[in-house]
């Protein structure tokens, strides 16, 4: 199943589930997906929904890392986990370099039909992302990168 | 990146003493598997029982460690959660690395084939 991404996202609902500001990178990444793991679990979210979200926003959050701040100092991450009725609504806004265009609605994995040599060792992030969330919304906003995503239980 | 190498009936099994294989550990990860697998037999066998989670960044470790070993030497995966199965069956990857329940059975699997 593939996520349909939307050109503008919607407006923050409600008073969050959980809420966090960091600076991007590995570290800190790992550091926040496990406060919001237990954070989802205290909840009382289903364990194959909390393992969804944990596995794209990983991805996401690598992303703004690794590509958003190429070349700079760790900029800040926004964060925000809003639980719907039927859903989790999840947004990360970064102050990076925007989305490339073909992005972030691409869903196509590397080709695997290659020599071992080959092999890709990347390019698994945002097919990753498409696979396991039901909507992805991205919207520049000034200088501000807003990524929403949504998970349904 | 904690690393403990065994044999078993001539297979070099790797396990991996860690929760996750994630941006923040996948070089690492990558170095010592290197350096556990730059010698031995050809079938080399990477425990993952203990492993909950990995990202893009440690699959792509673990297919540098298949790349490492050339294609002379066999990498399979052994003991996968159910969440780091969903990673390679999501990526295809479960079509390219041998994947088994237990190590056993990967050694057995070794042992006919």
């Amino acid at each position: 199943m593939r996520a349909p991404v939307t050109a503008c996202p919607q407006d923050m609902p409600r008073a969050p589930l959980f809420f966090r500001d960091f600076d991007a990178g590995a570290a800190t990444t790992r550091e926040v997906l496990l406060a919001l793991r237990v954070a989802l679990h205290g909840n009382g979210q289903a364990p194959d929904l909390v393992s969804r979200v944990e596995q794209a926003l990983a991805e996401v959050l690598n992303n703004i890392a690794e590509h958003a701040y190429r070349g700079h100092p760790p900029g800040p991450v926004s964060l925000k986990v809003v639980a719907l009725a039927d859903a989790l609504l999840i947004e990360v806004a970064d102050h990076g370099a925007p989305l490339p265009h073909d992005l972030p609605g691409n869903p196509d994995l590397p080709p695997l039909d290659v020599t071992l040599p080959e092999m890709p060792e990347g390019g698994f992030g945002w097919p990753l992302i498409l696979r396991q969330a039901q909507r992805v919304g991205y919207r520049r906003q000034g200088q501000i990168n807003r990524l929403q995503l949504v998970f349904f239980g | 990146m904690e690393l403990e190498s065994s044999r078993i009936n001539g297979t070099l099994v790797i396990r991996v003493n860690a929760e996750r294989i994630d941006s923040a550990a996948a070089i690492r990860f990558k170095d010592a598997v290197r350096a556990a697998a730059a010698e031995g037999p050809a079938q080399v066998v990477l425990d993952l029982g203990r492993v909950d989670f990995v990202d893009s960044s440690g699959l792509g470790a673990i297919v540098a460690a298949m790349k490492f070993l050339g294609p002379a030497r066999r990498l399979d995966l052994a003991g996968l959660t159910p969440e780091v199965n969903r990673v390679f069956r999501l990526t295809r990857m479960d079509t390219i690395f041998g994947i088994f329940d237990t190590v056993e059975a990967a050694c057995a699997a070794k042992a006919v084939g």
